[in-house]
């Protein structure tokens, strides 16, 4: 048998209940083993379990004893497809290893990032705009297509979507998650998970099986950031979560970028105020890459990006002009229209709006007509 | 003596002729009353026995027996009151029965003598018409309803003595005394609205959205945020609807005789019905029912609007019950004493907020999340989703182009257009069930909306690109088919399609 003997009883210590973090390290220095240490808490009797994690942890831990063995919960991890690693092994992401209260060790479904790649997280806020969609959909997308792996927490909102952009894009994608690697957080993005699974891997140093809680989120943002070399705001309002990340992000000696916004828009207040703070400005991809010097380490641009051009019939044209990214009601376009001195009938301009939806050059999503680039 | 007095009783929306017999024998003194009758008619005893005193006819002890039939219907109302005391009066022989031959009577009494008025006339004097019945005695309130239906003499009464009077005159004294009610002309050709779709300024694509819908009696939802005009845009869709016909215009008219809301200003209904019912309606209220049925607000709406505003705040069982009209264009509802069938062939318009706060994509006022914009969305359920052919988004009003309204189209130039495209629809539905557009099934719909191969790649395109389902391609046609009728083709072009596309529903 290959399997590391250790790693299955260092699995099974992190996966114990109620351990902290520091009492884990603790433990595995005082025993010098992780086998050694588990053998300590089989013979709790001694006396020398309780004098290294205090009396109230040895008890819990010899309770979790008697509910499963290390082969036991191997077993089940290997049945679940769930992968473990911890801070002795080789396989431990190098990055982890430098930052302050860095995991016992993660849990992982899907394949762990290659250390030579880098890579940025692309996050925001929850409830964005369809400017921070955009925006997020823009720069995760033109990152993945150059080679830059895409970190996020999987959230609804920002997160999710430069996740999926990514993996359009033919790149990886990995999400720290704020729960157990098998509980799929938030569940409507069920689908998006399955597919990081095969572009990527979903990351926790939770155990398996734990529930999403709130005071976890904050904790696994430090993850989020020690994973990336760079991190990308794309929306957040004035008191969003994202500025944890951007904090431990900081703290840890990771580049800070944000995408700008508009002044009044209360989704971009955040950025904004990063941008104020001295954090890098994002427009593009190319933005990041230039800056950092990543250009020579990367995949060479795509060029096909422009414009294309295409054969519009001159209400199209003059529609397609009017749009925006942000959605519009077709009456908002038929006055805007107006205001610049054409008049088009309601019907003429439904079937200039279908011309352009069907040229892939804007999209009808709730709320109105959108405008497509590229 | 035996007597028989012709009358009539709602059953439904319908009506059934009753008779009443009376015989007067020798016997111990009493008055009994037989037939299935309910607590209302049973009273009508005291009522019939201290009005005809006060008429000045004084009941001699006798042995009365009344006998409604056909007895195995139950009998609801008051409106036997007067029937009864003129089936009396002949069994006493103060009447003859001739000068009651082939006169349908009804009406409820009050002690002094007073005739009143009584619900459902409307039907009845129909019925009454069909079954060769030549005369109508009623309450002269209910005259000018009854006098709708053509071809049959409606006398309006006033009290008890009058229609005494009245009946034992011969036919010359009879036509000086109460000149048969004739319906005030006005009523059979106004089909006036106070409301006009040239007082919405903007709106275009909503606007054409309406006479989309209302040419093809197609349903539709409008959202939007508050304050968009939706609910304006909905009260003026009845104006460019096409008229009712006279048949049309009865049949809601008997609707609304049974439910007890004509009034002789209002005998017969010329305009298509208007209903908007407060979300905190209940499901009885909206589908009809009650111990004894009576119709509910979609018979109500019957070939005209019900317009459910804030859709996804009705209660969900409210908007379940929808299904089946929307369906069958009826409802039936069973309960213990009957099981009655009305029409409810409506147009649903709905309209909602984008989501709970109403300004959804709008993110410097919307603090919705995500979860919140689509829970708002799914209490909709999809059967209600899939029978609403048309959405259109309906985006906040700037307050400059409210000040700069000018007047724009009015109702009557878009009814026009819109009656051409009924012309249409009856034409090439001829000989079928069908009417309009909308209720085309899906077998029928290769039959009479054939597409040319042009028109068949659009759609393949269309289905790709956009990612559509497939509950979406019916819808489609159907519009198509309506704007086709809209804009005087006889085939559904590219052009038809690719507006109908723009109507779609995209939440």
């Amino acid at each position: 048998m290959s399997i590391n003997e250790e790693k299955i009883y260092a699995c099974w210590i992190d996966a114990g209940l109620g351990l902290s973090r520091q009492k884990k390290r603790l433990l595995l220095k005082a025993a010098g083993s992780a086998r050694q240490a588990y053998s300590l808490v089989i013979n709790s009797s001694s006396g020398m379990l309780e004098a290294v994690i205090g009396a109230q942890d040895s008890q819990s831990l010899t309770q979790y004893l008697k509910t499963i063995t290390p082969q036991g919960l191997y077993e089940l991890l290997e049945e679940r497809a769930i992968n473990y690693t911890y801070f002795m092994e080789s396989d431990y992401p190098q990055k982890f290893v430098d930052i302050p209260d860095a995991p016992f060790g993660i849990f992982y479904k899907g394949e762990l990032p290659n250390e030579n790649s880098v890579s940025a997280a692309v996050i925001g806020a929850r409830k964005c705009t369809e400017y921070g969609r955009y925006m997020a959909e823009k720069i995760a997308g033109e990152l993945a297509q150059r080679g830059v792996d895409i970190i996020s927490g999987m959230a609804l909102g920002i997160d999710g979507m430069a996740q999926s952009a990514a993996i359009k894009a033919g790149g990886k994608t990995y999400a720290v998650l704020g729960g157990g690697v098998d509980n799929i957080y938030p569940a409507s993005n069920s689908e998006l998970y399955y597919e990081i699974l095969k572009n990527g891997a979903v990351i926790s140093e939770y155990a398996p099986g734990t529930k999403p809680q709130k005071w976890q989120f904050p904790i696994r943002n430090r993850l989020i950031s020690a994973l990336s070399d760079v991190v990308v705001v794309i929306e957040a309002n004035e008191k969003s979560g994202t500025f944890s990340t951007v904090d431990m992000a900081l703290e840890q000696g990771r580049e800070v970028y944000a995408v700008p916004g508009r002044c009044t828009d209360c989704m971009s207040i955040g950025c904004n105020k990063l941008l104020r703070q001295g954090a890098g400005l994002a427009t593009s991809a190319e933005d990041i890459i230039c800056d950092l010097g990543w250009r020579d380490r990367l995949n060479p641009k795509n060029m096909s990006d422009g414009k294309i051009k295409l054969h519009l019939s001159q209400t199209a044209k003059d529609i397609y002009d009017v749009l925006d990214i942000i959605p519009m009601a077709q009456d908002d376009i038929i006055r805007i229209l107006q205001q610049k001195g054409k008049s088009y009938p309601a019907e003429q301009v439904s079937k200039a709006l279908c011309e352009l939806e069907l040229r892939r050059a804007a999209m009808k999503i709730s709320g109105g007509y959108q405008l497509i680039k590229n | 003596m035996y007597s028989r007095v012709i009358t009539g009783t709602i059953y439904g929306i319908g009506s059934r002729l009753a008779y009443v017999e009376t015989d007067c024998s020798k016997g111990m003194p009493s008055f009994e009353m037989v037939g299935q009758l309910s607590g209302e008619v049973k009273e009508a005893k005291e009522r019939v026995r201290v009005s005809l005193k006060n008429a000045g006819m004084e009941i001699p002890p006798a042995r009365l027996t009344v006998s409604i039939s056909p007895a195995d219907m139950r009998k609801e109302g008051a409106s036997y009151d007067l029937p009864i005391a003129i089936g009396i009066l002949i069994s006493l022989g103060h009447l003859d029965e001739q000068q009651v031959k082939d006169t349908l009577i009804i009406g409820e009494l009050g002690l002094n003598g007073e005739v009143k008025a009584v619900k459902g006339v409307l039907p009845i004097v129909q019925r009454a018409k069909e079954e060769g019945i030549k005369c109508c005695i009623l309450p002269s309130a209910n005259a000018g309803e009854g006098a709708i239906i053509e071809g049959i003499d409606i006398i309006g009464v006033n009290d008890l003595k009058q229609t005494i009077d009245y009946l034992s005159e011969n036919s010359c004294g009879r036509a000086q005394m109460i000149k048969p009610a004739k319906a005030a002309p006005e009523q059979l050709d106004a089909d006036e609205y106070d409301v006009d779709f040239s007082e919405i300024s903007g709106q275009e694509n909503v606007k054409r959205a309406a006479e989309i819908a209302a040419a093809g009696f197609h349903h539709m939802l409008m959202i939007g945020p508050p304050g968009s005009g939706k609910t304006m845009i909905a009260k003026r869709i009845p104006t460019i609807l096409p008229s009712l016909t006279r048949e049309e215009g009865l049949e809601v008219s008997s609707i609304y005789s049974v439910a007890g809301l004509l009034d002789d200003k209002r005998a017969l209904i010329r305009t298509r019905p208007f209903l908007n019912p407060h979300h905190t309606i209940s499901e009885q209220a909206l589908a009809g029912g009650g111990r004894i049925p009576k119709p509910g607000l979609i018979s109500l709406a019957h070939r005209g609007v019900l317009f459910m505003d804030e859709l996804p705040e009705f209660k969900k069982n409210t908007l379940e019950i929808l299904r089946q009209p929307l369906e069958d264009k009826k409802i039936h509802i069973a309960r213990t004493y009957a099981s009655y069938t009305y029409p409810s062939d409506f147009m649903l318009v709905a309209a909602m907020n984008p989501c709970p706060c109403g300004y959804f994509p709008d993110r410097n006022r919307c603090k919705c999340s995500y979860t919140d914009v689509k829970r708002y969305v799914s209490k909709i359920s999809g059967p209600i989703m899939d029978r609403i052919d048309l959405t259109v988004e309906a985006p906040k009003v700037e307050i400059k182009q409210l000040s700069a309204a000018k007047k724009t189209e009015s109702s009557k130039s878009i009814k026009a257009r819109v009656e051409k495209a009924r012309v249409r629809q009856l034409e090439r539905y001829e000989g079928t069930r069908y009417r309009f557009n909308a209720e085309l099934g899906v077998e029928d719909i290769k039959k009479y909306c054939p597409l040319g191969a042009k028109e068949q790649e659009l759609i393949e395109q269309i289905f790709n690109v956009m990612n559509l389902s497939a509950r979406v391609y019916h819808k489609l046609i159907k519009v198509a088919r309506t704007i086709a009728d809209l804009d005087g083709s006889g085939k559904i072009t590219t052009d038809h399609i690719s507006e109908a596309v723009s109507y779609r529903i995209t939440i």
